[in-house]
């Protein structure tokens, strides 16, 4: 289950951002949050506004700087050299118990991140991330009218990440725009 | 499967405690500036998980993993922080059981019911230390290289 994809800048601007659950198991606004008395966690998001959308990925880009300097483990100058994602050594995946974060960074600095279900293995997160990036390069990058590192305003963009989330969990994800 | 450091941060920010069993990288900072940095860093990754989840349960974010390292994290009720770093092999819920385990059986035995220890002090007990070392060293989670 796929709730939602955004994609950050270079310079941690929020340029992209699509939510993918269905209406009915969206849970209620923010100020109607309640602590959970079961201790049954619910998967999913809460509603966002885009300021606050805007706020939380200049955080999470920060975050990811940071914990990327954070490492304790030494980098051999071999991986450096290839661009696996060793040299990229920012947060992949951060876990919680309504959702798992699973995120990916370009060679260009461009951060794909992908919200999905907790049941979601992290290869398969990074897999779907890929298909992203595929969609990305062909509708954004190829499009003579898009600037770069601005907010995404692209039809057909909308329209093959639609047809990719439907693909990917058969559900129907929010309509084609017209 | 190693465990690498663990740092005890009160609720307040101080660093309690620190210990490290296998750090092959070293920051240049001082031990203090990355102590802040991590708190720091905690706390502005545990509001950005309180605004997405859609409900306010106590377990807030977990632990994050990086293609070199997995941060885990576990917070008390007396808003305690826990913050243990291992490698990326090592199974979550023995690492849960572990960071509760450190908490119940070395932390409040040893440090709380210590009268030599002062809440919002750093911990200097070598007691403490040893019992920790002896517990992490003997759980199925530690494994020199």
């Amino acid at each position: 289950m796929i709730f939602a994809i955004w994609i950050i800048n270079k310079a941690g601007g929020l340029i992209y951002q699509r939510d993918f659950q269905s209406k009915q198991s969206v849970a209620p606004t923010p100020s109607q949050k309640e602590p959970s008395t079961t201790g049954i966690v619910t998967p999913g998001l809460d509603k966002l506004s885009l300021n606050d959308a805007l706020v939380l990925a200049g955080t999470f880009h920060g975050v990811h700087l940071i914990t990327s300097r954070l490492t304790t483990r030494l980098i051999s100058r071999s991986t450096q050299s290839s661009l696996t994602q060793a040299s990229f050594p920012g947060i992949q995946l951060l876990e919680t118990p309504s959702f798992h974060l699973h995120s990916h960074q370009s060679a260009t600095g461009t951060k794909f991140l992908l919200f999905a279900d907790p049941a979601m293995v992290a290869a398969y997160g990074q897999w779907i991330l890929g298909r992203v990036v595929e969609v990305y390069c062909e509708n954004v990058m190829r499009n003579p009218f898009h600037t770069v590192e601005m907010p995404i305003r692209s039809e057909l963009f909308d329209f093959y990440l639609n047809k990719l989330v439907d693909q990917l969990q058969f559900t129907q994800s929010s309509p084609i725009p017209r | 499967m190693t465990v690498h450091n663990l740092y005890i941060f009160d609720r307040h920010g101080t660093l309690l405690f620190y210990h490290e069993w296998l750090r092959r990288k070293h920051t240049s900072m001082s031990k203090a500036e990355e102590a802040k940095l991590l708190y720091g860093m905690i706390f502005s990754l545990k509001s950005f998980v309180n605004k997405l989840s859609p409900t306010i349960s106590k377990e807030g974010f977990l632990s994050y993993k990086t293609s070199n390292y997995r941060l885990n994290f576990y917070e008390t009720v007396s808003s305690l922080k826990f913050i243990l770093n291992t490698d990326n092999e090592t199974n979550q819920t023995e690492i849960r059981e572990l960071l509760h385990g450190i908490y119940t059986q070395i932390y409040v035995e040893y440090a709380v019911k210590s009268p030599m220890v002062n809440p919002g002090e750093v911990i200097t007990s070598n007691l403490f230390r040893n019992k920790l070392n002896q517990y992490v060293q003997s759980s199925s989670i530690f494994k020199t290289h």
